[in-house]
């Protein structure tokens, strides 16, 4: 830090003499050297071990051993002779593809209903975002153990209406549908960034619209979402980032189980790094997640030019 | 250079997990903060009169184990009762239940940050000490009062990298006054799988909505271990690493289950799911659910603690050989990577064989390993102890020799072993695919 101080002292005189370095050099030095925290912590934190787990996904390291390098074999075994890849795989593709719209649905629903000029409108938000507070909390996922356990409060409530429960989170059948619940409570950020965005919407268009005699139903499909899509596009890359890397929940409540029917990949590769100590392995099993994940968010970036509007696009250039 | 390196390799697993790098993160920090605060205060050390760390530079030693509250409040007043004795020495503990116990000590230990002092089951033991994550205790730890059976576990070449805490006996737990009330007979000591299946039988008719014989063992590991001891077939997973299940006793033993499970004597497959061995409300023999479950002659205290006076111990049913066995409960250890070694040997010394702390640690872990301490403490000894003891006594003359069986095989048993119980209780394999799917997945563990 004392060293980087006496560098801009040191520097600044020079500014002065030649102007060339100014331009070519100096004033980006600066630059470099104002944003050098976050810079040394990047490339320390983020890119250097980034690049040192490619690394080790192609050597044989045990932790205990001197790694080996065995070039693409780890890839090899991961693509034809591993059914936990494939049934985790699995797992979290199914999670993703029922979680995610499900997630946005209920935050567009529930923004749609706080952007109402409403007595007390602060409170309902703040309770309505306070789940996602606490949301990724191993308190909560312990709470949801016992809501849908046997003898849990959603059976008491259900019993009520004369339906027997069941256990459904270790009944392979519906603990994957709990767990998908979860994240959906937990829509507050999203939330927020949606009401954000209806905030934004321009109020005459609404009024246009109604001149021109379209209903609630017809403004939301021909306003409100074109309006909000780019607010959308952004959740819902967040959103699926966020659910490929689910984890705790799985790990805490299910423990993948039963029946592998919420073994999601997180959790088959620490399976493999941490408790196996497999962490050549484990390194390309998480290269293939990183590759998963850029390619879901590619998808999704290339399809938004045929959803994605921005004002400059409907209002200018287009109609012209 | 080479430790720098592996923390790096760590560095970046967490990286890429990110959910997972908060966690760890998180609890370091902590650590760092109680040391911090905690160091300035044992300074005056070497004033300690009698202090038997001659130096009396201060230390703070990290020790891990798993157990239930009774456990805990024991281990934390022989704790204070080390630091009192040596004021240099103060503690830094980190306790919980079984519950996800090996996966948090392994993340530290991969990191490099294991704990210096460390609870192990005999099961993990092979695995730790061939990965080489345990120092030499010798010469500091004495271990001539140990049963020589119970200290083999512990041992590598030669080497005493681990020593038992107690010893323990494999036997079942019921629920004695649920049985009286319902008028089904007491099981006694010695009786066999037979009496066992018979029992299950005969309570059809006694037995009230939602409350069930036993639990679903059909795939559990332990349980079917005992099954194939008692019909003299041996380890399920020999000591050189050969997956040993007898095919004919398996399917025996699984489809004598199908039965009990078709006639409702076990709970349904998802009810039988939710069950968490001695978690107050998830356990189905304290939630009175099942009248009967495996248990450690340990254990008992934990349940009663439960509901007081209700519950008996018996030994594990028989067949052509006994189907229990002694084993030590537990093992203490001190990881590889501990900067203070020399003093947390000297603390497991004083923890295994000092009467002082076997007085506070009474039999929380099993009857104590060492001799002497076994003899003092079984001179005054609370009922519920005694009930342990008994079935430790009548498990002694002829049970099974345990081992703690070839390494590498911890996740056969906890992962692989453990989805093929869950489709058996689901009803989604036939006895017969669920062996051929064990021996299929036993084939990555074998060597």
């Amino acid at each position: 830090m004392n060293r980087s101080t006496t560098t801009i002292a040191e520097g600044a005189p020079s500014l002065k003499k030649s102007s060339y370095f100014k331009s070519r050099w100096n004033a980006p030095l600066a630059g470099y050297l104002f944003i050098s925290p976050w810079l040394i912590g990047f490339l320390a934190l983020t890119a250097y071990p980034l690049f040192l787990s490619l690394y080790y996904s192609f050597t044989d390291y045990t932790l205990m051993q001197p790694m080996k390098w065995i070039g693409a074999r780890n890839y090899e075994r991961i693509f034809t002779a591993d059914p936990k890849f494939i049934q985790s795989a699995k797992v979290t593709f199914t999670y993703v593809l029922a979680s995610v719209p499900l997630k946005l649905a209920a935050a567009l629903f529930v923004a749609m209903i706080l952007s109402k000029a409403v007595k007390g409108i602060g409170v309902y938000r703040t309770a309505i975002y306070f789940p996602s507070l606490i949301g990724g909390s191993i308190g909560v996922s312990l709470l949801w153990r016992n809501i849908f356990g046997v003898d849990g409060v959603f059976n008491k409530l259900i019993a009520v209406f004369g339906i027997e429960g069941k256990s459904w989170i270790t009944n392979p059948d519906t603990a994957l549908s709990t767990l998908i619940l979860l994240t959906v409570w937990q829509f507050g950020s999203t939330m927020v960034i949606f009401l954000a965005g209806l905030k934004q919407i321009p109020n005459d268009l609404y009024e246009a619209s109604s001149v021109d005699g379209a209903n609630k139903v017809v403004q939301f499909f021909r306003v409100t979402l074109p309006m909000l899509s780019p607010i959308l596009y952004f959740n819902l890359i967040m959103a699926v980032i966020n659910a490929f890397q689910m984890f705790t929940s799985a790990f805490v409540i299910t423990n993948g189980g039963p029946m592998n029917a919420t073994y999601v990949y997180a959790m088959y590769l620490y399976e493999r790094a941490f408790s196996r100590y497999e962490l050549g392995y484990a390194s390309a099993l998480a290269w293939i997640m990183l590759i998963a994940i850029v390619a879901a968010t590619l998808l999704i970036s290339f399809s938004s030019k045929y959803w994605v509007f921005y004002e400059t696009d409907t209002g200018g250039k287009k109609r012209k | 250079m080479l430790k720098w390196k592996r923390s790096l390799s760590v560095l970046a697993m967490t990286a890429i997990l990110g959910t997972l790098a908060a966690c760890g993160g998180g609890g370091n920090n902590t650590n760092n903060a109680g040391a911090a605060t905690e160091a300035p205060a044992s300074t005056n050390a070497a004033a300690a009169t009698e202090a038997p760390s001659s130096g009396g530079e201060p230390v703070k030693l990290r020790i891990m184990w798993w157990g239930s509250q009774p456990r805990h409040e024991a281990t934390l007043a022989a704790l204070d009762l080390y630091t009192k004795n040596n004021p240099n020495v103060t503690f830094e503990p980190e306790y919980s239940g079984m519950d996800g116990y090996l996966d948090k000590l392994s993340t530290q230990a991969a990191a490099n940050n294991a704990p210096d002092v460390v609870q192990l089951d005999p099961g993990w033991m092979p695995d730790w000490m061939a990965r080489q994550q345990l120092a030499d205790l010798a010469p500091e730890v004495d271990v001539s009062k140990f049963d020589t059976k119970l200290l083999s576990g512990g041992q590598l070449d030669g080497k005493q990298y681990a020593v038992p805490l107690g010893s323990v006996a494999f036997g079942m737990v019921y629920d004695k006054a649920a049985m009286d009330k319902l008028g089904i007979a007491n099981p006694a000591n010695g009786w066999t799988w037979d009496d066992f299946f018979a029992l299950a039988k005969e309570s059809k008719s006694k037995l009230p909505q939602g409350q069930y014989f036993t639990l679903d063992y059909a795939g559990n590991y332990f349980m079917y271990s005992a099954y194939q001891y008692a019909k003299g077939k041996g380890q399920v997973i020999t000591d050189d690493g050969h997956f040993n299940v007898d095919e004919a006793t398996y399917l025996d033993w699984t489809r004598k289950f199908e039965e009990l499970r078709k006639e409702g004597l076990v709970p349904p497959a998802d009810v039988n799911a939710s069950d968490k061995e001695m978690d107050p409300q998830m356990d189905l023999l304290a939630a009175g659910k099942v009248l009967f479950r495996y248990s450690f002659s340990n254990n008992l205290g934990t349940w009663d603690s439960i509901k007081p006076g209700a519950y008996a111990l018996v030994t594990m049913p028989r067949a052509e050989e006994a189907g229990g066995w002694l084993k030590p409960s537990m093992y203490m250890a001190v990881t590889k990577t501990s900067k203070h070694a020399e003093e947390a040997k000297k603390f497991i010394n004083w923890f295994v064989n000092d009467p002082e702390a076997a007085k506070i640690t009474q039999t929380f872990r099993g009857l104590p390993a060492n001799k002497d301490n076994a003899a003092l403490l079984e001179a005054n000894m609370s009922d519920l102890d005694k009930v342990g003891l008994g079935l430790l006594r009548a498990t002694e003359p002829d049970g099974q020799v345990w081992s703690a069986g070839a390494g590498g095989w911890t996740n056969f048993v906890d992962k692989d072993w453990v989805l093929v119980r869950d489709q058996l209780s689901f009803g989604k394999v036939t006895p017969e695919e669920a062996f051929k799917q064990l021996k299929e997945a036993s084939m990555s563990y074998e060597k």
